[in-house]
């Protein structure tokens, strides 16, 4: 059943990552076209944030992100890279999108994402820390007990 | 052209017929690498 369990961490893991990899990839080389939102909100959104740039910072998040999950390299942090990417997708796929696909679509990847939060938590739990002291990068650690 | 405007509700943007394939070949690669480790006995790599 472990085994399983790992399997299916693992398929999770290398759909998120192969998805945002080739969408961001994609953005960049226009192997396919860019796609293109069904309703005006949403298009609108995309225009806005493409002439602000933001949508290209997205689309390096996404090629960033994405290689981390699928090559299994700094999963924890390419999963706050794509956080953003996901909530977006998420919010304008399942909330205005007129289309059950599209809307299925950015849910799974958002259940995906909150799945892998799920199973990386034990690297968030110090973030969750109440009370927290600066530990500067330019300060040497001091290894306590 | 991935097509985001089609009803079609079985259609499959390339995007997630990539990530489906990496993600099949993945595990596909992770049961066969255990089966390998396995058949070799423990403390073999």
């Amino acid at each position: 059943m472990e085994r399983v369990g790992r399997y299916g961490l693992l398929f999770v893991r290398s759909y998120l990552g192969a998805f945002n990899l080739a969408s961001g990839i994609n953005f960049f080389l226009h192997v396919w076209g860019q796609p293109i939102p069904a309703d005006a909100l949403n298009t609108a959104y995309m225009n806005v944030t493409l002439q602000l740039h933001l949508f290209q910072l997205a689309k390096v998040l996404e090629i960033a992100g994405g290689f981390c999950l699928l090559a299994d390299v700094c999963v924890p942090l390419g999963l706050v890279l794509l956080a953003p990417v996901s909530v977006t997708i998420f919010v304008m796929n399942v909330f205005f999108s007129p289309l059950i696909h599209v809307a299925i679509s950015g849910a799974r990847n958002f259940a995906f994402h909150l799945l892998l939060f799920a199973a990386y938590f034990g690297h968030y739990r110090a973030m969750l820390r109440v009370s927290a002291e600066p530990r500067p990068l330019w300060r040497p650690e001091t290894h306590h007990g | 052209m991935v097509d985001l405007t089609s009803p079609n509700p079985l259609l499959m943007t390339h995007f997630e017929l990539i990530a489906f394939v990496c993600a099949v070949t993945s595990v596909v690669l992770a049961i066969a690498r255990d089966v390998w480790r396995a058949r070799r006995g423990p403390g073999k790599r």
